[in-house]
């Protein structure tokens, strides 16, 4: 009965439909495939043949009355991989999958192919359907088959997903781009290397496309959803200058309107400042995130405050990413992976920020090879090292830097600088382990500290400490999940030493424990679920002073520490409705509680809200998609400053009776076309954006040490609106970018006394309103060794407060305010130019050296950072500062081995 | 070249790495916009010194400009909560005293009421007086590395106020012993036509100078484990200043502040102070205690105070920190004399602007100098003052 079957066989199914069958009634319960097929060999004359291990072993019922054999075999083998075939002597051989041509028409692939001589048919057990990656020089394309073709899958669309990761190291390779050739589909794989795809049913060319990784391409024939897990070989030779390979169709195919992503590898070329690469200094080139302006820390998203954005590493919090006030970005770019910001539609699984989200990555360590990297610029050095713990399976990636701007200081003649300081260093460890094919953990380490003094006789010190745990886990194809905790810190340290009796020091420190968990479900072909719940602890110590050494008078005071737990739950569901519609709508619910010390004179409240996440994109042809995004937002957390721009010693402080939340609603629409096969991206995004709550504070309010904080404060409303335009080239020896905005954010604070009215209640520009937005970016690669690049940006000058005039007072002169911010500075541009000069590139060397050589500034441009206005021996003088005021070069040496 | 250039670019790093609040900031030229509304200034403070009190009325002007306009009769009075009404006169333009002699009491409420010549009424909220601990001391003291800079430093130690914590502006004068570059034993003055050396009259070489106080100086006691203040620094003299080549002298006042009137000074101070140029205070309008009674949305500016006084005056040499023999700067300089012949000099003399230094002979030729490096007096008063104290 059991009978072998060991044939391939190469057959056309259509021929089965012509056979006329025998009819038969069986009604069975609970029993295998092979007792059914059993069942009908006792009740016809009809044999089968198939491989036993072909039949699946669940369970079956049914029953049948006085029915053609074919519409049986149709039915109960419905839920497996196998089709049948009447032979002509009426028996019957069960085949896994489909059969296929023994040759292909010659022009079927196009007219490039050559017909295989052999087609392989994977038969590996689906689902799970693992593609190791061969080093196949041949020019033939294998063939990988999923699902079985039946008369109701010949048509229509599955599901493709899985996971690209690197075969030397094992880590997944992100933002990879998965494209079918001559269909206009393709995908980037996200952070974890995972991808998804809708492919019609047949035969696709699957292909990734990267420079960084070798090339990938396969014949894949559909006929059900399944999965496919790739290995490919990183290539480490890779010369080219910035890469935005990665993000090919990426622009038109997300739901999500104001997604842009940077990647480390892309920035490598981008000229430096003082010899730092750094990634969030790259971000302010893509319109709609700006600073301040040079020497400012913070980002400016879409008109937002700086303390609205939720700036992740790893999923932890990092409160200050900036060293020297924001000279040099915290994150340590050998390290980084990868930033993704959400200035539009942020995706329901973050919240807790109004205007945008930096999700940036720290790579994965190699756990094949032991590496590193290393720098040496003018002011900073960098070492990196990848080092592969258990082979295979975790690796460890520990990277340090450090400035030596002390030892310039110290030795530079001039005296006034003899006794000032300024330093940073910062440090990541980050550990990932392997555990097995469907789980892994990683660890991140991270801390940063400065210190530095603008007087002698007091040391500011900041530090940032967060630490990470993450556990990924991949059910089945379907379910994925990640149990992440983390803990970030962030505090400042104030110590005065002066010469008489006052000598003290402060401090002020935040943290927070925050456990999250996100879950991601694939329903089916058209639905996916992400949905999970995260709880968060602040701590807050609000500022505390003590004398130092017997003498002083400083009274000791600390301000009791204020505690509140933020919490969210949250659902979307990505919703393909057509080909050509891709919903994606979320929801997630937030609340927060107070669990403040008694004694504060502000009390503990409770708030919470629904936010919602809805965005869409629909294809108006292949490459032109039109986006629109709802969204809004909560913020329990607020920075208390009264300076214009954020300082590091900006304090934090979580909502109560009298501060109420921030909220914040944002509409965007664009238009995003790729063209020349994706050569060039272009979009078009327009927003507008309304925000409660957001604090200002009274004129002259001491902020630090002040236990009745919400006395100073005001809340007000902010408006925001901008249209953006982004032109990227992303192939050949001239790429780069083109991105221009148009973005107004205004204030309004309209109180109840004119004291708390500014500019009579009006709206009027906020002090990071710059309307006019101008970037560029571009490489030109001459040779493979050299390559040039230069960044040229353009901006409106900032609004500032002037006096309106001067008045005589205790016995000078002063100067009055009135209107805020109805001056500007003067315009800024900088053009910035470097040349790299790649060392030679001998595939078998030890080592890989390249020379950055950059010019900021090099139009030696005075672009005024702010105007203010000072009394000194009683008379009042305006003054105009600047950072960067002549051309600085700098060169730097960097090295991977 | 290549050395200049290495240069420059340590120098800029030293500037952008030490957050020096000089290095990359320059004076620009400012001016106020085309419509500019004057707003009205008041600078009153009564004390509880028996003395004709005092309230200066001004108006904003523009940037440019260099003098505040006076606010020119205007009915000034001073009310209290028993009653009494104390009226002011226009002595100076502007400035306005008390017609009788009067002192703020202890507990008593006091309001400033203004009615400008074109019928504008302005009142300030009433205000209590503020009391003001006894200055236990105010000594000098030689301080090396401040900030990089070297001098002597006018220290104030206060006494405990009974009142906890303690709020207090002071302001000072300093009066300092100068000297003439230049000594001179006898005058040449000119007689029908003729030059002739007499002895000198006038007491030309020892003069004494003061000034006063510009910047806005506070203190509170708040975050103090006492509520006196110690160690507070009225002046600082950088080594060279010629304030201090011989003796110098300080009376240092100190007024009790309220609350509302310390954070209205601290912040007047913080706005024109810049303290980083990488963060910026927000300024905005610096609200007093004074309104407009018909309109509440006019701009006032400055502040009314009832405050006690408390005074203490230091002496020091310039042998207390300095040897002796050490430089001395002198408040006049360049000084150099020059040879003349007669007719030359006498046109000299007869012009103001240079005086006679010394005869080489009786009858010429002379010694001709700068006015200001023999006569002290064009830099302050011959008469030694009441309260000065020789070493």
């Amino acid at each position: 009965m059991k009978k072998f079957l060991g044939i391939i066989f190469l057959y056309v199914l259509q021929t089965v439909g012509a056979q006329e069958s025998e009819k038969v009634s069986l009604a069975y319960e609970n029993r295998t495939l092979e007792e059914v097929l059993e069942l009908i060999e006792e009740k016809t004359d009809i044999h089968f043949y198939f491989i036993q291990d072909w039949l699946p072993e669940t369970p079956m019922s049914g029953e049948f009355n006085n029915q053609p054999v074919e519409v049986v075999l149709s039915e109960i083998l419905s839920e497996t991989l196998l089709n049948f075939h009447f032979m002509e002597d009426g028996n019957v051989i069960l085949t896994k999958n489909i059969l296929v041509y023994s040759e292909l028409p010659s022009e079927f692939f196009g007219p490039e192919e050559k017909p295989e001589p052999k087609e392989e048919i994977q038969t590996e057990y689906q689902p799970l359907f693992t593609q190791n990656k061969t080093a196949n020089q041949s020019r033939e394309i294998e063939t990988i088959v999923i699902g079985k073709q039946s008369r109701a899958n010949s048509s229509g669309y599955f599901s493709l997903s899985g996971r690209i990761t690197a075969s030397e190291t094992g880590n997944p390779i992100s933002d990879l781009a998965v494209v079918v050739e001559d269909r206009n589909i393709g995908t980037v794989t996200d952070a974890n290397g995972y991808y998804s795809l809708r492919l019609p049913a047949g035969v696709n060319i699957f292909e990734t496309k990267s420079l960084f990784t070798e090339a990938f391409k396969k014949r894949i024939v559909i006929y059900s959803a399944g999965e496919l897990n790739i290995e490919l070989e990183e290539n480490l030779e890779h010369l080219d200058a910035v890469m935005l390979e990665g993000n090919v169709a990426r622009n038109v195919e997300e739901a999500n309107t104001g997604v842009s992503q940077i990647n480390v590898k892309e920035i490598r070329n981008i000229p430096l400042v003082l010899g730092e690469r750094d990634i969030l200094k790259v971000a302010t080139t893509l319109p709609g995130v700006s600073t301040a302006g040079e020497g400012a820390a913070g980002f400016n998203v879409r008109g937002g405050k700086a303390d609205q954005n939720l700036i992740i590493l790893d999923d932890a919090v990092i409160y200050n990413p900036a060293h020297f006030f924001g000279m040099f970005s915290a994150l340590n770019p050998f390290t980084s992976g990868s930033v993704d910001i959400y200035k539009g539609h942020i995706p329901a699984q973050y919240g807790g920020r109004l205007s945008s989200v930096f999700d940036i990555r720290t790579r994965d360590a190699s756990i094949e090879k032991f590496g590193g990297e290393a720098s040496i610029g003018p002011v900073t050095s960098n070492l990196t090292l990848d080092i592969p713990i258990l082979k295979g399976k975790s690796g460890l990636l520990v990277g340090g830097r450090g400035t030596y701007s002390d030892w310039i200081l110290k030795s530079l003649e001039e005296e006034s600088l003899k006794n000032t300081t300024a330093s940073f260093f910062d440090v990541v460890a980050k550990y990932n382990h392997i555990l097995d094919e469907k789980s892994e953990i990683e660890a991140t380490g991270y801390f940063s500290k400065d210190r530095f003094s603008i007087t002698s006789d007091s040391i500011y010190g900041y530090t940032n400490r967060l630490m990470t745990l993450r556990y990924n886990r991949n059910f089945d194809s379907r379910n994925r999940g990640s149990l992440i905790l983390t803990n970030s810190d962030y505090g400042f340290d104030i110590n005065y030493d002066s010469q008489f009796d006052n000598d003290f020091r402060s401090g002020y420190s935040i943290n927070e424990t925050e456990a999250k968990l996100n879950m991601k479900h694939r329903l089916n072909e058209k639905h996916e679920f992400d949905y999970g719940i995260s709880s968060k602890m602040y701590l807050i110590h609000p500022g505390e002073i003590e004398p130092i050494g017997a003498e002083s008078l400083v009274e000791a005071m600390n301000i009791p520490l204020e505690k509140g737990l933020e919490s969210a739950l949250y659902f979307s569901d990505s919703y393909k409705v057509t080909e050509k519609l891709l919903l994606d709508g979320g929801l997630r619910y937030s609340f927060f509680t107070g669990l403040g010390a008694t004694g504060n004179s502000d009390g503990d409240a409770s708030y919470g809200g629904l936010e919602g996440r809805f965005s869409g994109r629909y294809f108006l042809k292949p490459d032109l998609s039109l986006k629109a995004s709802f969204n809004n937002t909560f913020q329990y957390i607020h920075t208390l400053t009264n300076n214009t721009t954020m300082s590091p010693i900006d304090l934090y402080k979580l909502s109560s009776e009298q501060i109420r939340p921030q909220e914040g609603q944002q509409v965007s629409l664009g238009l995003y076309k790729n063209f020349d096969q994706n050569t060039y991206e272009v979009s078009v995004e327009s927003y507008f954006k309304r925000s409660q709550n957001t604090l200002d504070f009274r004129v002259g309010s001491q902020l630090f040490l002040n236990d009745q904080i919400e006395n100073e404060v005001l809340q007000g409303e902010g408006k925001a609106y901008g249209v953006e335009l982004l032109i990227k080239k992303t192939k050949g020896n001239l790429n780069g970018w083109v991105g221009y905005s148009y973005n107004r954010s205004l204030l309004k604070i309209d109180g109840d006394t004119p004291e708390d009215r500014v500019n009579n209640g009006d709206f009027f520009p906020s002090n990071i309103d710059k309307p006019h937005d101008f970037s560029f970016v571009g490489n030109y690669k001459f040779t493979k060794r050299y390559s040039m690049s230069a960044n040229f940006v353009y901006q409106t000058g900032r609004p500032v407060t002037v006096p309106l005039g001067k008045y005589y007072f205790n016995g000078s002169e002063n100067v009055y305010y009135s209107a805020r911010n109805e001056y500007r500075i003067p315009d800024y541009f900088r053009l910035d130019l470097s040349l790299n000069i790649e060392g030679n590139h001998r595939i078998k060397k030890l080592a890989h050296s390249f020379w950055n050589i950059s010019v900021y500034n090099v139009l030696g441009r005075n672009n005024p950072y702010s105007v203010f206005f000072v009394t000194d021996n009683g008379e009042v003088q305006a003054m105009q500062s600047s950072i960067f005021s002549i051309p600085v070069p700098t060169i730097s040496y960097n090295l991977k081995f | 070249m290549k050395s200049y250039f290495s240069r420059r670019v340590i120098y800029f790093i030293g500037c952008v790495l030490t957050l020096s609040t000089t290095a990359c900031v320059e004076p620009i030229d400012f001016e106020t916009e085309e419509d500019f509304d004057s707003a009205l200034v008041v600078e009153g403070s009564i004390t509880n010194e028996l003395k004709h009190q005092e309230v200066k009325i001004t108006r904003t002007y523009r940037f440019e400009e260099a003098r505040p306009p006076f606010e020119e009769n205007a009915t000034v009075m001073v009310t209290d909560d028993v009653g009494n009404q104390y009226a002011f006169e226009e002595t100076e333009p502007g400035i306005y005293l008390s017609q009788e002699e009067f002192q703020a009491v202890q507990g008593r409420t006091y309001q400033l009421e203004i009615e400008t010549s074109d019928g504008s009424r302005y009142s300030s909220v009433p205000t209590v007086m503020a009391s003001s601990a006894a200055i236990q001391e105010v000594r000098p003291v030689r301080v090396e590395g401040n900030n990089g800079r070297d001098g002597v430093a006018l220290v104030l130690d206060g006494n405990a106020s009974p009142e906890g914590n303690a709020y207090y502006r002071y302001e000072f004068i300093e009066t300092f012993e100068i000297r003439s570059p230049y000594f001179k034993s006898q005058d040449l003055i000119v007689v029908d036509g003729e030059l002739v050396l007499i002895d000198k009259t006038k007491e030309e070489y020892t003069c004494y100078r003061t000034e006063y106080s510009e910047n806005t100086i506070i203190a509170s006691t708040e975050q103090l484990s006492e509520d006196k203040v110690r160690g507070l620094t009225i002046q600082f003299l950088e080594v060279g200043d010629p304030k201090m080549s011989h003796r110098y002298s300080i009376l240092v006042k100190q007024y009790g502040l309220n609350p509302e009137g310390h954070r209205f000074y601290e912040t007047l101070k913080n706005l024109s102070e810049s303290e980083s140029i990488f963060s910026q205070i927000q300024p905005g309008f610096l609200a007093g205690n004074l309104f407009s009674i018909d309109n509440p949305e006019e701009m006032v500016l400055g502040y009314f105070s009832v405050s006690e006084v408390t005074t203490k005056r230091a002496f020091f040499s310039f042998t207390d920190f300095f040897d002796p023999g050490a430089t001395r700067p002198p408040l006049v300089a360049p000084c150099v004399d020059v040879l003349y012949d007669d007719e030359l000099t006498r046109e000299l003399v007869l012009s103001g602007g240079f005086r006679f230094y010394l005869a080489v002979t009786p009858t010429g030729p002379y010694r001709i100098i700068r006015a200001s490096c023999v006569d002290c007096t064009l830099s302050g008063s011959n008469v030694v003052p009441e309260f000065w104290i020789e070493d």
